[in-house]
């Protein structure tokens, strides 16, 4: 699978045609998870000092918790997820983003759209649909422009130079395509002829669950898949590992629809189902693990920020899929379901996994674009040091809490106000952990706004050298 | 795999075999639900469930755009495994029938409060009491509910004299000498969602258990 890149996708600030589209993508997604951060951080707070601005209905506990999980979903994962994934197919392929205006453009709307949708969620509540809490009118221009922006995708991966395809390039593919298949679906059975009794919880559990797996999950494993050989410069072992492992992942991800819905008022049938595909997703993670780790170069993890999110990204892949598959059964699920617990593998899941794999492709490409590097070098390690010390305090003390909510709620013999009582500290010490986490972000923030200004003034220092020995280096090699 | 149109072809028979597996099927299973229509022991003919009446409709609206469901569950589980029928939060599990009927189904995924499926039933004979959506501490200790306050007016007292609606507060919350606190319409509507919820009926997917242990603990 060696080849060589025809061209550098974009190699100066001038070609826009890439660079323009991706940067935007980016930038704004940096907003949205320092705006979800807040209104996560604000909700967490109200978990145990529900007086906090309580007489405003706007902050109101489950607006605030439905809001932030908009903006974190829609604004930051999928948003950066998609810009990587568009650079890659571009960077890939050896081409440029079909159509980088329109490109810009839906990027713009998806924006717009969802800084109203935000808005009406706090304003006029959500819609209870937990995967799309979003106002239904919103929802059809979001769904109208990412399905146009993954069209894109598959135009510029059209464009590609012939050779063989890589890893990167096909979970990127899976995400562009599972994407307008959920949203579309999710639309039609949920606004627009919204199914009766609990299909809506059905649905929405399966887009709940493909929106996590087969659209954010790919776009992050994409980036790892790129980003670890190419910094590292060590080629994967197995092209082999890495067909399993996709093919795998795929089939059994797109079976674990009513994973959450364990022991509800669904059909049995469904609820077995998920959790088999839940469990046999550890054949896939083990494959993907294997293949990563394999290839991880730990002598470079010294030199790149790039890589070290990388390696974080993985780690938590490998441990959230082993603890997905150890709590799905049904009998975890009688005990741990419904409580704190899936916040904690949730949060690993996002913010372990999806997000520094993200960040890894965000270091990496983010200098390229701009023609010059992070002007701080400083706040890349903060930003990842304080990562990892607010993430773990959240899932442990989300895993630890729901632990025990969960077997005490289990044991009918408790009383309620106690189980409540007990979980206090818990949730007091979750805020700590996002508090921690969400000021980790400011760094990553900071040096972005920085190097935007530097690249806006023209007498700014010189741009770097781009496409230096590691950068020209193919995906697969 | 080298080539665009396999990834393709895989790629969409999966999506497409999920889809089947978890919209379509489960719309011909759910999709064909009916009430279940039986005759109660003085001979009338019943059906279950029912839609809501009006005014405990638009309070179901109310609880959806609170957002109550982040911290609520409308789903009691299966006796084994899981405390819920034992804590007294149902006398059988939730099956699909039981919400037939909402516009907005709110299962709920986190129980940082009480299930709520049955809530109407454990109010018994009392009235619901509107100071629980004003200050849920009133009632319950050091309570984490969300309170609500702005579902309630605070006025001047009539010249014609107290509201009979007005809430009987304690300690700071009182209001100040000379005006009174009372619910707006949506805290009506909404405890008269709330009072609406109870699921204890017969079904032949679901039985009541024979003994009832009416000292359960809630
Ligand atoms: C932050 C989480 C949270 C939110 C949000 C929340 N509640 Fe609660 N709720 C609780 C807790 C904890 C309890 C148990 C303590 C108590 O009885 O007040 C409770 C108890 C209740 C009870 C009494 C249940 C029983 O079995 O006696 C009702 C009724 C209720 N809540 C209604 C609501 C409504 C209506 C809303 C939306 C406006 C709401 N709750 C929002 C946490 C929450």
């Amino acid at each position: 699978m060696n080849r060589p890149s025809p061209t550098p996708a974009c190699a100066s600030p001038s070609c826009c045609a890439t660079g323009l589209p991706v940067l935007y993508l980016l930038g704004g997604s940096i907003l949205w998870l320092l705006a979800g951060l807040g209104l996560a951080l604000l909700a967490s707070l109200k978990q145990h000092q529900p007086w906090l601005l309580a007489s405003c209905e706007w902050v109101t506990y489950g607006r605030l918790d439905a809001a932030s999980r908009t903006a974190l979903v829609h604004g930051f994962f999928s948003q950066m997820g998609l810009g990587l994934g568009l650079w890659l197919l571009a960077r890939t392929g050896g081409t440029k983003i079909a159509a980088p205006g329109i490109a810009f453009i839906a990027g713009l709307v998806w924006n717009a759209v969802l800084t109203l949708g935000v808005a009406g969620i706090l304003v006029e509540g959500p819609s209870g649909r937990s995967s799309l809490e979003l106002p239904g009118q919103l929802v059809t221009v979001l769904t109208v422009v990412s399905t146009v922006l993954c069209l894109l995708g598959f135009a510029t991966f059209a464009k590609r130079a012939d050779g063989p395809t890589v890893p990167a390039q096909w979970f990127v593919l899976a995400a562009l395509l599972a994407l307008p298949v959920l949203a579309i679906t999710s639309q039609v059975t949920l606004s627009f002829f919204p199914a009766r009794g609990v299909l809506q919880a059905v649905i929405d559990g399966w887009n709940g669950q493909g929106l996590s797996l087969l659209w954010l999950a790919p776009l992050a494993l994409a980036s790892l898949y790129f980003f670890i050989p190419d910094i590292g410069g060590r080629p994967l072992r197995s092209p082999a590992f890495a067909k399993l492992g996709f093919w795998a992942w795929v089939f059994f991800a797109s079976w674990t629809g009513a994973a959450n819905l364990v022991g509800g008022p669904v059909p049995a049938w469904m609820a077995t189902v998920s959790i088999a595909a839940s469990v046999l997703l550890l054949i896939p993670v083990a494959f993907i693990s294997l293949n990563l780790h394999l290839v991880a170069p730990v002598s470079a993890l010294g030199r790149s920020t790039a890589l070290r999110f990388a390696a974080l990204s993985a780690i938590s892949f490998t441990v959230v899929g082993i603890l997905t598959a150890l709590t799905s059964p049904r009998c975890a699920q009688q005990v741990l379901g419904l409580t704190q617990f899936p916040v904690a593998v949730r949060e690993l899941f996002l913010f372990g996994f999806v997000g520094p794999a993200l960040f890894a492709g965000y270091y990496a490409v983010v200098p390229k674009l701009a023609g010059r590097e992070f002007p701080c070098r400083l706040s890349p390690v903060a930003h990842l040091g304080l990562t990892v010390i607010g993430l773990g305090i959240m899932v442990l003390s989300s895993g630890a809490g729901g632990w025990l909510q969960g077997w005490a709620l289990a044991d009918g013999k408790v009383g309620f106000p106690e189980v409540s009582a007990h979980l206090q500290i818990w949730l007091k010490l979750h805020t700590l952990g996002l508090a921690v986490f969400a000021f980790a972000q400011t760094a990553v923030l900071a040096n972005s706004v920085w190097l935007l200004v530097e690249c806006l003034l023209p007498f700014g220092k010189p741009a770097l050298a781009l496409f230096t020995e590691t950068s020209t280096a193919g995906a697969g090699k | 795999m080298n080539h665009g149109p396999v990834l393709f072809l895989g790629l969409v028979t999966t999506l497409v075999a999920s889809w089947t597996g978890f919209v379509a099927l489960p719309h011909r299973q759910l999709g064909a639900l009916q009430p279940d229509v039986s005759t109660n022991a003085a001979g009338a003919v019943v059906s279950y469930p029912a839609a809501r009446s009006g005014e405990a409709a638009q309070g179901a609206e109310v609880y959806r755009s609170l957002g109550c469901v982040a911290c609520h569950t409308q789903q009691v589980r299966p006796e084994n495994g899981g405390g819920d029928i034992a804590r007294g939060w149902g006398k059988r599990r939730t099956v699909a029938r039981d919400h037939l009927f909402d516009a907005t189904v709110l299962l709920g995924g986190n129980r940082l409060g009480p299930d709520l499926a049955n809530y109407g039933e454990r109010l018994g004979t009392n009235s619901f009491p509107l100071v629980r959506l004003y200050d849920p501490s009133s009632v319950a200790t050091n309570s984490t509910c969300a309170p609500v306050p702005f579902l309630f007016e605070q006025r001047p007292i009539r010249s014609s004299g107290p509201s009979p609606e007005a809430l009987v507060l304690k300690g700071t919350a009182v209001p100040p000498a000379g005006s009174e606190v009372v619910p707006t319409l949506r805290a009506r509507q909404l405890a008269a969602y709330l009072s609406s919820l109870r699921t204890s009926v017969e079904l032949p997917e679901a039985p009541l258990p024979l003994v009832e242990d009416a000292n359960a603990p809630k």
